[in-house]
């Protein structure tokens, strides 16, 4: 118990520390580099919280998909190091207001839909008056019926918040299209390699003679 | 004094798991070039040690007491720690792989996308080796890596998902379990040889090691590393190709399950079958590099994201269409 505390407090404290010098420091591929140490503390976190699914989530998307597509454009850009201590004033006070909303915001929901989420997990909580009420000496029910993860993820997500899941999806869609319809544009003057014409070409279509009169 | 026992119980059980596939990779060097040299008609590396069998210690003893040269341009805490974050991170995946019944270190229940989180970490290891560099051949090699590394990722999740919804489990000894009656290879075909290519696009290997392409970019991300630092680069993307192997062996090829479930198959033990199928697909790697000449950069972009991405999803709703019909969900 005493190791999951010190640990808790090791990811809390390097995940604080981390964020703090994406913010302060001057170079933005070290700012980058240092939110990909936030998001694996976090996902540290997560793993203590015993929701290892969710980590490894964590860690996919943001980690392995975003945060490397933010690293790739920051490279290629190749933004200056520049950016004066006077500008971070600048930002201060609106910086400051957001964080104190969101840390208010945070508490709001805390108090309020965390026990609701605990009423809505059926599987949960029939296992444990399963446990608690006839068989409470025995543990071996532990490995007969211990839903995963991934399991009680599902059966939540895809029954109570079915509705979400389909809204979810449906924002998803939209920035795809969105995004690729910003990028695709079609000029008629880029010659572009066609795979099937090519591999079509043959000997005898590709050389004839010309009658051109000189 | 538990307590004591404990990490010399941790430190013990990660070292058995270390050396042995630092020795693989060792080997796989060998191999490498003795199978290319026979397939070219050379003789390969003969000198050291009898048959060569004692180069890859003559190479590493090289590496290591060479000078290691710091750019003076380089950036140079993320130029020291590139090598070292390849080097864990191709370490890190070994700790889920099961190599045998029972045979593995952290049985994890996600084991699945844990392999997966962890190789998607791996293009940070090179992307910031290009950058910190501070040159532009290993900067123009760490782009085209970090690329064709993140545009195979998306067709071998999809291809994951497909084994996953035949096995029913993320945990990487049920899937090996759930292929006792059929490997998956067979029902599964075009997505083995599907995940097999965008396993080689996603180790940068022939032919696809356009990072590397000695003509254009000298030597891709690690041209500007001498020593223990191309080492350690080197040592992570050989254990990578292992490791691909290993989980084209344990999605597709049945990982420690014999050949047939008949009696002189099956007094093997599980490990050796593991490791005959694996030495195998290593072999298929080499081979695959020794006859194939390189990809250009826009047919490789075409083949991942207009060819693998498109087919593989259309196999994700395939197999979930037939599970869901015909009631075969596990």
């Amino acid at each position: 118990m005493t190791f999951d505390i010190f640990l808790f407090y090791l990811f809390s404290i390097l995940a604080l520390l981390s964020a703090f010098c994406t913010v302060t420091s001057k170079n933005p591929i070290h700012s980058v580099l240092f939110l990909v140490f936030v998001f694996f503390n976090t996902a540290g976190l997560l793993i203590l919280l015993g929701v290892e699914f969710l980590a490894m989530l964590f860690l996919i998307v943001y980690v392995g998909a975003v945060a490397v597509l933010f690293l790739f454009v920051m490279m290629m850009l190749n933004v200056k190091i520049s950016e004066s201590s006077s500008a971070i004033y600048r930002y201060l006070p609106i910086g400051l207001f957001l964080s104190i909303l969101f840390l208010f915001e945070i508490f709001l929901i805390i108090e309020g839909d965390l026990k609701s989420v605990d009423n809505v997990v059926f599987i949960q909580s029939e296992y444990k008056i399963l446990q608690t009420e006839f068989l409470v000496n025995t543990s071996w029910i532990d490995s007969v019926i211990s839903p995963t993860n991934v399991d009680v993820i599902g059966s939540v997500l895809f029954t109570y918040y079915s509705y979400f899941f389909i809204m979810a999806s449906v924002i998803l869609l939209v920035a795809m299209i969105g995004a690729i319809a910003l990028t695709l544009h079609r000029r008629s003057d880029v010659r572009r390699q066609d795979i099937y014409r090519q591999l079509q070409r043959d000997f005898e279509g590709a050389t004839y003679l010309v009658d051109k009169k000189i | 004094m538990t307590i004591f026992l404990i990490i010399l119980n941790v430190v013990l059980k990660s070292l058995a798991l270390i050396v042995p596939l630092l020795v693989a990779v060792a080997y796989l060097t060998l191999l490498e070039r003795k199978v290319m040299a026979s397939m070219q008609q050379r003789r390969g590396p003969n000198v050291v040690g009898l048959f060569g069998l004692l180069q890859p210690l003559a190479d590493g003893l090289k590496l290591l007491v060479k000078e290691t040269i710091l750019p003076s341009s380089a950036n140079t805490v993320i130029f020291i720690m590139a090598p070292i974050v390849t080097f864990l991170l191709a370490l890190l995946t070994w700790a889920v792989i099961p190599f045998g019944d029972n045979m593995v270190l952290i049985d994890l229940n996600v084991g699945v996308l844990f392999v997966f989180a962890i190789s998607s970490l791996g293009v940070y290891g090179i992307i910031t080796a290009g950058w910190s560099s501070n040159s532009k051949y290993a900067f123009l090699g760490a782009l085209r890596s970090a690329a064709q590394m993140v545009s195979y990722e998306v067709s071998i999740g999809l291809i994951i998902m497909c084994v996953l919804l035949c096995a029913g489990s993320l945990n990487l000894t049920e899937i090996v379990k759930a292929q006792k009656e059929i490997w998956y290879c067979i029902p599964l075909f075009p997505l083995f040889l599907m995940f097999f290519v965008s396993a080689l696009a996603e180790t940068n290997r022939a032919p696809f090691d356009l990072p590397e392409a000695e003509a254009e970019l000298v030597s891709g991300y690690n041209t500007e590393y001498a020593a223990m630092g191309f080492a350690l680069f080197f040592l992570g993307e050989y254990a990578n190709m292992i490791l691909m192997c290993s989980m084209v062996n344990i999605f597709f090829l049945g990982g420690w399950l014999p050949l047939i479930d008949i009696a002189p198959l099956n007094w093997i033990p599980g490990v050796i079958w593991f490791g005959l199928k694996t030495t195998f697909l290593l072999f298929v790697f080499v081979w695959v590099r020794a006859a194939f000449p390189r990809y250009r950069y826009d047919q490789l972009m075409r083949l991942g994201w207009k060819v693998f991405l498109p087919f593989s999803l259309g196999w994700v709703l395939f197999i979930s269409g037939i599970f869901v019909g015909l009631d075969w969900l596990v």
